[in-house]
């Protein structure tokens, strides 16, 4: 995983709940190292598992519901950081269409090493879409979390029902999203 | 916050500065590699199109000319300030248009265009033919501007080359119809040969009957029978016995001559025509005196044929390949000549001369017509290098010797020129031909 997501993570703490939870969760989640995360480096998945573990119980809420409150909170200071991505993108269906074949590739030119989930689309409706999402990360709550946001980011709730799953044995999450009629985005109302 | 968990943020933040800071180096150094890298590929390419035989051209999206490479600029005869910024148009009348309909036509956009042949302008006006092909840039990433590569190249070589061929080829079917026609009239020649051999022969012996007749004549008159002989008289008076046994032997040795000469032609032309017979001895002297028979056509109006044949040895080769090797160098002297005096100037020289120089023979031919000019020494040997008009020339002559000299028999092939003056082509065969490769 790479350094930036941790640093999101530790601004979502810090945000959210305050600098000496964030230290508590960081003291909890017993890394082996104690040193700081940085942007650009790349860190063991097990780390912001473990992070994520002991955030859920220094909370106490389940590992998932961290994961997916995570996620929505990441997606907006992604869309803060990389503004990039969504320029002259007006609708989330357009953006998440993108992700796999732009945003994902260049993830992995920006970042030496990193390793992205892989997507699969199936668009047979306006309204709708369904992602295939694989990972070995399996970290489908994120995803979930990350849609909210992106969501709240056009101001355009997207209904998210994650069917088949990674965690039951399937060979891939299915997120069948739908999409509310289009109003106006984010930069068409700054306009 | 307590002082303790302020301290260990500020200390973790202090050590993600050093961190960030050593990680900063690490990628201006990779950054400065890889910069040192892009200039030195970057040169490379450049290098490499401006090397390009053919014509490379950036077109901006709004069909303004972004790069050109020096092999355009040159063979459209304009500088980089004349058509960078400028329409494409300037340059290629329909290109507007070409790159829309393929722009629209195409559905993916890394695609190549067809490759179509098209009319480029060049800066004196000239249109000249251009293969062009077409790619779309655009970054992998949609991001960037886009535009277009147009790579092009001048038809202009290729379509005389191609028309040079197909008169070559033509050549070849004529020189192929004159052999079988040769094979033909050879059988009708021969009898007529014969036949007028026999009529020789009777005539003469006619002639020979003619004293004893005349004798006859005289006794007849003599014995006063001059009536009875009258009627004789009177007939050779009328048919000018005299007159015919002096000029029918003339008549009849005018036509062996005749015949003897289309002999000697149909049998040099048949020998000429025999391209695939392997190495032998042969009489050097002979085989040229043959190509000058079958040449005699290409030269008698503009030149006399001077030769001094020395002694040879006979000589290891192909007769059929040298004996083109003597007629494309005769060709080339009389076409020489005539450029050097026009029609109806006086006539040129071509001294063919023949001579051993230690273990190889030598055929010199000299011309007195108007020289080759130093600016284009080095290619006559080029194929399809020509000077002269089409239908002329198929620039494959001097070709054809260099490799029949030079490959097939292991000689050399030299010549001097002087300008206005004229050339001499110098041949040099080895006696023993080329060596043969030693098999296991």
């Amino acid at each position: 995983v790479k350094g930036v997501i941790f640093n999101i993570f530790e601004q979502f703490i810090v945000e959210k709940w305050g600098e000496e939870v964030f230290e508590d969760i960081l003291a909890g989640a017993h890394l082996d190292s104690a040193e700081p995360f940085i942007g650009p480096a790349t860190y063991p998945d097990e780390q912001i598992m473990a992070l994520v573990v002991s955030a859920s119980q220094k909370l106490q809420v389940p590992p998932e519901a961290a994961t997916r409150a995570f996620g929505n909170f990441a997606f907006h200071v992604l869309a803060e950081k990389f503004p990039i991505f969504l320029k002259g993108i007006h609708d989330p269906k357009t953006f998440l269409l993108t992700v796999d074949k732009t945003i994902h590739v260049e993830v992995r030119k920006l970042y030496s090493g990193a390793v992205t989930p892989m997507f699969t689309y199936r668009d047979t409706e306006a309204q709708s879409l369904v992602i295939e999402y694989r990972s070995p990360r399996k970290l489908c709550p994120l995803m979930e979390g990350l849609i909210s946001g992106l969501g709240e980011y056009y101001q355009s709730p997207i209904g998210c029902h994650h069917d088949r799953c990674l965690h039951k044995g399937d060979d891939c999450c299915e997120f069948h999203l739908s999409f509310s009629p289009r109003t106006h985005s984010k930069e068409e109302a700054v306009l | 916050m307590n002082d303790a968990i302020l301290l260990k943020r500020l200390k973790r933040a202090e050590t993600r500065a050093q961190l960030l800071e050593s990680w900063l180096e690490d990628k201006s150094r990779e950054l400065y590699r890889s910069h040192e890298q892009l200039v030195l590929v970057n040169r490379r390419l450049s290098n490499m199109v401006a090397a390009m035989p053919g014509f490379v051209i950036a077109v901006h999206a709004d069909m303004h000319i972004t790069e050109i490479n020096s092999t355009a600029l040159q063979t459209l005869g304009f500088g980089e300030a004349d058509l960078i910024d400028q329409p494409i148009s300037r340059i290629w009348p329909h290109g507007l248009d070409r790159l829309m309909e393929f722009c629209l036509g195409e559905g993916d956009i890394r695609s190549v265009s067809h490759r179509t042949e098209e009319i480029w302008l060049r800066s004196d006006g000239q249109a000249i033919p251009v293969l062009v092909s077409t790619a779309v840039l655009q970054p992998e990433t949609g991001m960037g501007q886009m535009g277009f590569l147009c790579v092009g190249l001048d038809l202009r070589e290729r379509r005389a080359l191609e028309i040079q061929l197909r008169h070559a080829q033509k050549m070849e079917s004529v020189g192929q119809l004159a052999a079988g026609i040769a094979h033909e009239i050879n059988t009708p020649l021969q009898y007529l040969s014969d036949n007028v051999h026999f009529i020789q022969d009777a005539f003469d012996a006619i002639l020979e009957i003619q004293p004893a007749v005349e004798q006859l004549k005289k006794t007849c008159i003599d014995a006063g029978m001059r009536e009875q002989v009258g009627a004789v008289i009177a007939a050779e008076a009328v048919a000018d016995i005299t007159y015919l046994q002096e000029q029918v032997p003339l008549a009849i040795h005018r036509s062996l001559e005749g015949i003897d000469r289309v002999s000697s032609i149909v049998a040099a032309v048949k020998t000429f025509s025999r391209t695939h017979q392997d190495q032998g001895a042969m009489d050097l002297n002979g085989v040229i005196q043959n190509t000058l028979e079958v040449a005699r056509n290409e030269y008698k109006y503009v030149a006399d044929i001077e030769s001094h044949f020395g002694e040879l040895p006979m000589v290891m080769g192909n007769a059929g390949e040298i004996g083109q090797v003597v007629l494309n160098l005769v060709v080339n002297a009389a076409h020489a000549i005539a450029d050097r005096f026009g029609d109806g100037g006086p006539r040129g020289k071509i001294h063919i001369e023949t001579s051993t120089q230690g273990k190889s023979v030598r055929v010199a031919v000299r011309d007195n017509g108007n020289g080759i000019p130093h600016e284009i020494r080095h290619r006559i040997f080029d194929p399809f290098f020509t000077t002269k008009e089409v239908g002329r020339g198929t620039g494959q002559g001097l070709t054809i010797v260099h490799s029949l000299v030079v490959d097939k028999h292991a000689g050399s092939v030299g010549f001097e020129s002087v300008p206005g003056e004229g050339t001499v082509f110098h041949i040099d065969l080895p006696i023993d031909g080329k060596p043969q490769a030693k098999s296991r």
